[in-house]
């Protein structure tokens, strides 16, 4: 369960701690962030876990969120649409009010001017929202008390900050000018909402909104309720001073303060940290030799009276740690404190500083301390929550929580780290999925480079005798109680085996389990960190941040594609390539984008990399090494990779002097798609390789180096797509991703003929959206029309294709602000069957309206018609003869992601596995999926076959959820085999991690797990004594009998 | 044209939905399979393909705002519990909305007769069970099985009979002889007249009828006295 990484620049939504409870009772904490999962989330802050959280609509985007006691107070939506309060505690909806329409809501380029803010009264709320309304909600049911909206709606004002105290409420805003930005402060009646006055700051020139802080000094508590700000004042930056007005309910006041410039400053920031609300704030100064700020800040306090602005202290320049990072925090009994935390790329340590101004009879109080924190695998600090505790006089003990550039959360309690959480795994950009190399004898030797004679062997075996009884056992347990769906007690026994054998190795046992279970994922995420992750128990076994070499903490490295280079079966170590862009930034102070290469070891997460070429990708390809090229002496594995660049030039990976000459001779045959042309006009682009011929240039250069090597590649085809029709997806076929063949080529039906699959390894769906005119009126204003294609990307043809209705049409219902596209279709291609699933509104009110899921296949002909589409050349012309088969069912659901199961041999059926609207890991059978079912009733040959009658409802069964109960987040699928071919591994990913595993025909090459094996023994047992009993009395018997004749 | 028309209907109804949008307003209320609304999870009401949907509050309340005039599907998703979707028609001239029963599948036109109150009260129709049992071992249920039933009753024939035999009347014994010969009389005699068969068979039985297999229930008992 993850949360995603938390928002941590934009001041309404950094998370905080949050206490429930006041000086008296015990309090009860929380950590509350908003993340760039759309989620709202409340942590534990002493163990980390997930006390509740909430994801929101992508078309609901979290932009503030403030709490208050017990109450949490959500704004979301553009321009501030939905108010939501929450119980702060266990996340229960107490109610939602919705404040105008989202699609009408005001889009704001800089979310610090979105134009929202919440700001608590004793029970009620106060929201800000489109930048010029202001409402009063009552805190019990939701309910608009008051509203008022700026009258100039369309004018250049934009009221951006809510602040109430005793006397009064105060709307802040910006109006632009030609110079910058003025400040306007509005005055009103917080009871009925009438403005009382405007004042307009003319003589005022602010860089932004995040140049001004209201402070709130002194509290008071009206009657026992929630405590209220007794007075206000607003502080602004102005080339480089800091200027003070005092907030009364008139405006009167024009009393004005002003730090001596020539005394303190200039000054880069102000911030409030979260202590505005008590008088304080932050001043970061300019550094002294560079125009960076240097880490030295001032902290002053507004007067108690609202006039005048104290200076408390100021923090020292750390030149060594340029890396800082301010914050603030307010301890149980209200006390505010400041801190500063620093480090640097190289050293291994980070220095925090807390003030607490209360300290020494209000004179304030330094402390601080230094603990380990190492940026070379955590990246930079970007955000610290702090809470400090004051047990005794002059001890402060403070807790931290820190945010970083590679989505990490830590927690420290003072020098000691707590508890993290990756939380940069709700961000995976590139996956693959290796197998583990087997536990055997030879393995070990080979891996763990052991040479012994036959006498060491066989006291080796002595030795291992002594765990013999624990083995005996251990197998008796397994084979009276062991089952396949509790995959600890076979890989109890293999662990067991493999760490006596293992034990002098020194190896993790990182092996192969009994069925192939336990693999390793490789995942690289959005932050540049890769992590090793074991599929059995869901643990991190390592994990490393890219580019971790670099003093550069800036420098950003994002994951493009990731390509398993060795498997297990081709060495004991297999090892994943992962493409990335590098940007990073030059001495000049330009961004430059490189693109290189990362080898790494998918069991240890060791890694090197190589640069490829200068610039981004355009598409990786990977290309199949025949096995007679492949040689593990020369590096040359089954398979390459290739790096398409700016040019259309193909660079690959390995490129030392045999892969490129092995490279030439199969050049020929790696072809590739580009998505190319204007961003309006896009196409698709099929390109094969010119031969690369390597021509050494005659020089004297001792200098000359020579090229990378690289090949030119010349286009094959282009689609022909209408003008204005967009791609908006591609979705490869599953069957050359995982290499798996078909086990079958043709289906038998029930009359014993055969229909042939349609088998074309090269085929892609391709995904489009355009708006088309009705040709009887060219006034009536263009329909969104999505449509459907496969296409053979060797060959640049449609095999197939259909037009679809947008689910979300452009011109009615509120536009998604996640998604750009109108075309909500997901696809899913494996062998010959493509599954496709999108919403049917019915707008003509034909059929039923719903979600639709089609399935079709494809098909060489008719009854036995075959043309080996599998074998026959790209270019012949029978590629073309395809008979698709297609039925359309009723999908109970949303879809967020489809994919398909895949086994080692492809044998057992494919299901499909959907992530539901439910938030559900589901499968439906392919039984029910086939579109050969019958409408009519069914025949004695439709029974042989195996078909169901026709029915559009697909059975919604939730013995099928994967998932049970577990509400589970996630956006992406991805389907591996295992060595037991009736078992399927499945993964979910997106913000949660979630690993189940399937088999689509049953587990039949396992006992099931309902299979009762004290049942058996106990009837084996059963029989034996009843054999035991009557054989002397059946001999009694026939001795008698003999007796007789 | 017709779609022409349809399309400008259309047109002119969501520009009318600018000037009247309705909010829809509904509560889950608990029965006696969800007993407890705050047992339900983190739960939404969506209409059609939800882009217009209202979080379950605590109380079980939901509010899908801003609603234009049409006609929608409503659903609730749930994670453990299933709801009946509904119809709903929001009217350009009423701010009361239509609510009819909806089965999945079917097509829109005609509507149900029947209307529903509004504001909505839903209920949970059924609790998702999302395990398969387990089958426990259990002594009693592999008795119960047919076979081992079947089991038990000819072991019990075989032990037990020769006993009853044993404990009968020598009269009733006699009884039963006589009529197990009468019984095997007759099955000779049907053996004969059982036709086609009874008569090609004939050949082979006169042949063998020589080694005695005539009265063989009574050579059968006797044999059994004997070894008694």
């Amino acid at each position: 369960m993850f949360i995603g990484v938390p928002h941590t620049s934009i001041p309404a939504l950094e998370p905080r701690f949050h206490r429930v409870g006041s000086a008296t009772v015990p309090a009860q904490a929380v950590y509350l962030a908003a993340t760039n999962k759309n989620v709202l989330a409340a942590l534990n802050p002493s163990e980390g876990n997930i006390v509740w959280r909430r994801q929101f609509e992508a078309s609901d985007p979290i932009v503030a969120f403030k709490a208050n006691q017990d109450g949490l107070v959500s704004l979301s939506g553009n321009g501030g649409a939905t108010v939501r309060l929450y119980e702060v505690i266990n996340g229960k909806l107490i109610w939602e009010a919705h404040l105008h329409d989202a699609n009408s809501g005001r889009i704001s380029s800089t979310p610090a001017m979105a134009g929202t803010a919440l700001e608590f009264d004793t029970v009620d709320v106060y929201v800000l929202s489109n930048g010029h309304t202001i409402r009063r909600l009552a805190g019990a049911t939701g309910e608009t008390l008051w509203g008022y909206t700026l009258p100039d709606m369309g004018s250049s004002t934009t009221l951006t900050t809510l602040t109430r105290t005793q006397h009064g409420l105060y709307a802040l805003g910006l109006t632009t000018n030609l110079r910058g930005y003025t400040l306007t402060v509005l005055s009103f009646d917080p009871d009925t909402g009438l403005l009382r006055a405007r004042e307009d700051l003319p003589s005022t020139t602010l860089a932004g909104p995040q140049d001004f802080v209201v402070l709130k000094q002194g509290t008071v508590t009206p009657d026992g309720k929630v405590a209220l700000g007794h007075t206000a004042g607003l502080v602004w930056l102005e080339d480089g001073t800091v200027k003070e007005i005092f907030l009364s309910p008139g405006l009167e006041g024009k009393f004005m303060a002003r730090v001596n410039v020539k005394k303190h400053g200039p000054y880069t920031q102000i911030k409030g940290l979260g202590v505005e609300d008590k008088g304080f704030f932050l001043a970061t100064l300019k550094g002294k030799e560079s125009e960076q700020a240097d880490g030295s800040a001032h902290i002053y306090r507004m007067e108690v009276n609202g006039m005048g602005l104290v200076k408390m202290t100021d923090f020292e320049p750390s030149t060594d740690k340029p890396y800082v990072v301010y914050s603030g925090g307010i301890d149980r009994k209200g006390h505010s404190y400041i801190s500063k935390l620093a480090h640097s790329s190289r050293m291994k340590v980070a220095s925090y500083e807390v003030f607490a101004p209360v300290a020494v009879n209000g004179r304030g109080m330094s402390t601080g301390f230094t603990f380990e924190y190492d940026a070379t695998t955590h990246g930079a600090m970007e955000f610290a929550a702090i809470d400090v505790v004051n047990t005794s006089e002059y001890v402060y003990a403070s807790r931290l929580i820190i945010s970083t550039s590679t989505g990490i959360i830590q927690q420290y309690a003072q020098e000691t780290h707590k508890w993290s959480r990756e939380e940069s795994l709700t961000d995976v950009r590139a996956i693959a999925t290796v197998d583990l190399p087997e536990p055997s004898v030879e393995a070990h030797m080979v891996y763990g480079n052991l040479s012994e004679s036959p006498i060491e062997r066989v006291l080796r075996q002595m030795k291992e005798l002594k765990v013999l009884p624990a083995f005996l056992f251990r197998f008796f347990q397994r084979f009276a109680t062991g089952r396949y769906a509790n995959p600890s007690s076979p890989s109890a026994a293999t662990s067991n085996n493999a760490a006596a054998m293992t034990s002098n190795v020194g190896t993790d046992g990182l092996w192969r389990d009994t069925y192939g279970l336990k693999k390793i994922v490789v995942m690289a995420t959005g932050t540049g960190k890769v992590f090793g992750i074991e599929t059995l128990k869901g643990k991190v076994i390592w994990s490393i941040k890219l580019g971790a070499g670099s003093p550069d903490l800036s420098m950003k490295i994002k994951p493009i594609r990731m390509v398993v280079l060795k498997t297990a079966s081709e060495g004991f170590h297999p090892e994943v390539g992962l493409v990335v862009e590098v940007e990073q930034m030059s001495p000049t102070g330009e961004w430059t984008t490189t693109t290189g290469m990362i080898r790494i070891e998918a069991t240890t997460g060791a890694s090197e990399s190589t640069i490829m070429f200068r610039g981004s990708v355009l598409e990786v390809v990977e290309l199949d090494v025949p096995v007679a090229y492949q040689s593990v002496n020369a590096g040359i594995g089954k398979k390459m990779v290739g790096m398409v660049d700016r040019d259309q030039k193909m660079h690959i990976f390995p490129h030392h002097e045999d892969a490129v000459a092995v490279f030439n001779k199969i050049s020929t045959q790696a072809s590739f798609v580009l998505h190319t042309g204007p961003p309006t006009q896009r196409a698709l682009q099929g390109l094969k390789l010119s031969p690369w011929v390597a021509s050494e240039p005659v020089t004297n250069d001792p200098n000359y180096v020579p090229p990378a090597p690289h090949w030119k590649s010349h286009s094959t085809w282009r689609t022909s797509f209408a003008p204005g029709e967009n791609i908006i997806d591609v979705v490869r076929s599953a069957t050359a991703l995982t290499g798996i063949p078909p086990a079958s080529h043709g289906r038998v039906l029930g009359d014993r003929t055969t229909l042939y699959k349609y088998e074309n390894p090269h085929l892609i769906a391709v995904l489009t959206e355009s708006h088309v005119r009705e040709e009887t009126s060219s006034s009536s204003p263009p329909r969104t029309q999505c449509s459907v294609y496969l296409l053979d990307s060797v060959k640049g043809s449609f095999v197939y294709s259909t037009v679809i209705p947008a689910a979300r049409d452009s011109l009615k219902g509120p536009k998604v602000a996640g998604s750009a596209s109108a075309c909500e279709v997901k696809m899913s291609l494996v062998e010959n069957w493509f599954v496709y699933h999108y919403y049917d509104d019915d707008a003509h009110g034909i059929g039923a309206r719903g979600w639709r899921m089609v399935s079709v296949e494809l098909y060489e002909g008719g009854a036995n018609v075959k043309t080996r589409s599998g074998e026959l050349a790209a270019d012949s012309p029978n590629r073309m003869e395809v008979t698709p088969i297609e039925q359309t069912y009723i999908f109970p659901y949303d879809v967020k992601a489809l994919a398909v199961t895949s086994t080692k041999f492809g044998i057992s059926s494919k299901d499909l596995v959907v992530i539901n609207g439910k938030n559900q890991v589901q499968t439906y059978s392919r039984r029910f999926l086939d579109p050969r079912r019958p409408k009519g009733p069914l025949t004695a040959q439709d029974k042989e076959e195996g078909l169901v009658q026709y029915d559009i409802l697909l059975p919604d069964d939730p013995r099928r959820v994967a998932s049970h109960e577990y509400p589970l987040l996630a956006d992406s699928l991805l389907t591996t085999a295992t060595q037991l071919e009736s078992t399927s591994l499945v993964l979910a990913y997106g913000l949660d991690l979630f690993m189940t595993r399937v088999a689509p025909s049953g587990s039949f090459d396992v006992l099931s797990p309902e299979f009762n094996k004290i049942q058996l023994v106990l009837t084996v047992l059963g029989l034996g004594i009843a054999i035991i009993i009557t054989r002397p009395l059946v001999k009694g018997k026939i001795r008698k009998g003999k007796w007789y004749y | 044209m017709v779609h022409f028309h349809v399309r400008l209907a259309y047109l002119i109804g969501s520009l009318a939905a600018l000037i009247q949008a309705v909010d829809i307003k509904g509560t889950i209320v608990p029965n006696e399979i969800l007993k407890d609304i705050k047992s339900l999870g983190a739960t939404k009401v969506v209409l059609d393909d939800g882009r217009r949907s209202g979080a379950v509050t605590r109380n079980g309340h939901f509010h899908i705002p801003h609603v234009e005039p049409g006609t929608y599907i409503l659903q609730v998703l749930a994670p453990q519990y299933h709801f009946e979707p509904l119809r709903i028609d929001v009217l350009e001239s009423s701010d009361l909305p239509e609510v009819r029963s909806y089965t999945p599948g079917t097509p829109l036109d005609p509507p149900s007769m029947f209307t529903l109150p509004y504001p909505l009260t839903l209920q949970a129709r059924r609790k998702l069970d999302f395990f398969v049992p387990e089958a426990s071992f259990n002594i009693l249920g592999m008795l119960q099985n047919p076979m081992m039933l079947m089991m038990g009753v000819t072991a019990l024939a075989v032990l037990g009979l020769p006993y009853m035999l044993k404990n009968l009347d020598p009269e009733t014994m006699k009884d039963i002889n006589e009529s197990q010969q009468m019984m095997a009389k007759m099955q000779n005699n049907l053996d004969l007249s059982s036709g086609l068969s009874g008569l090609l068979s004939s050949a082979a039985q006169a042949a063998q009828g020589e080694v005695g297999s005539g009265p063989k229930p009574a050579s059968n008992n006797k044999g059994k006295a004997k070894r008694r």
